[in-house]
């Protein structure tokens, strides 16, 4: 299983499935899938979808379960100060 | 504005539970395909032999194919149900003016290539149909010689005409009894079916 922050990048942006769908040349069940983690990409949709959120693909994929961006947030600030 | 009858019974039938049903229907005729076989041919019914075959072909093999693509969207209130799972008055002004820009009256919604995805579920559904079968069809094709050497009046064409049925209607009856069902449209099939 692949987890991913799609759901989480697409909200933040204001997008719809459908936008994400059209750019990445997939249906857009196939990312309400994504999205729900009942499908794991190919490496090319993988590389589109990271492509189109102009981030690294370790940033939106993982095989271990994200931890909230908000603690990620949190504990660079602290580590900072 | 209302849902129209199309696109409820569009997602009537495309519910996992009368997916399955249409699996056990196919399975059923095949059964009674095969048990009919022990009838002797008469050529005066041969619209009685060909009809189940033709019916299963069109409603199992290749109908489900292109079911899963298409949703007739004849009305806002269809459009809002499927992209949103409750009609078009009750959504937010910013909802309501993203379907105004992309409903086009009359249209069907639908996508209009297989997708990766599509392609995995077919090619796993294929894979699944040959492991069966790989066990299924020896063991048939011995019934159906063990029929035509020892039973008599048996047609054996008719019971082979079934067996390719089976081997052809397979896959797809895979699929159908395996795919998921798609978030928005189960939102649309609970909210259509309370109101009922």
């Amino acid at each position: 299983m692949l987890y991913n922050r799609i759901a989480v990048l697409r909200s933040e942006r204001s997008l719809s499935r459908a936008d994400l769908a059209k750019t990445t040349g997939v249906n857009v069940q196939t990312i309400g899938f994504l999205e729900r983690g009942d499908y794991s990409p190919s490496l090319e949709l993988a590389f589109k979808i990271s492509g189109f959120f102009k981030l690294p693909v370790e940033a939106i994929f993982s095989p271990e379960p994200f931890r909230p961006l908000s603690d990620q947030v949190y504990e660079m600030h602290r580590r900072e100060a | 504005m209302a849902i129209s009858n199309e696109f409820k019974l569009a997602m009537k039938f495309r519910t996992r539970r009368r997916r399955h049903i249409e699996v056990v229907v196919f399975l059923g005729m095949v059964v009674i395909g095969f048990c009919s076989a022990a009838r002797p041919f008469q050529a005066g019914l041969i619209y009685f032999y060909l009809y189940p075959v033709m019916k299963i072909w069109k409603g199992s093999y290749a109908s489900w194919d292109l079911r899963r693509r298409v949703i007739p969207v004849s009305t806002l209130d269809d459009r809002a149900m499927l992209e949103h799972g409750v009609v078009f008055e009750e959504l937010g002004k910013t909802k309501q003016k993203e379907i105004l820009d992309e409903y086009r009256g009359g249209t069907l919604l639908m996508n209009s290539f297989p997708d990766e995805r599509e392609h995995q579920l077919q090619a796993e559904a294929h894979m699944r149909a040959y492991s069966l079968m790989r066990v299924l069809l020896p063991v048939l094709l011995l019934v159906c010689w063990a029929a035509w050497r020892w039973v008599n009046g048996i047609n054996v064409l008719v019971l082979l005409s079934w067996v390719v049925v089976l081997v052809l209607g397979l896959p797809q009856m895979i699929v159908m009894w395996t795919e998921p069902e798609d978030v928005r449209e189960l939102q649309a099939q609970r909210t259509l079916e309370r109101e009922a």
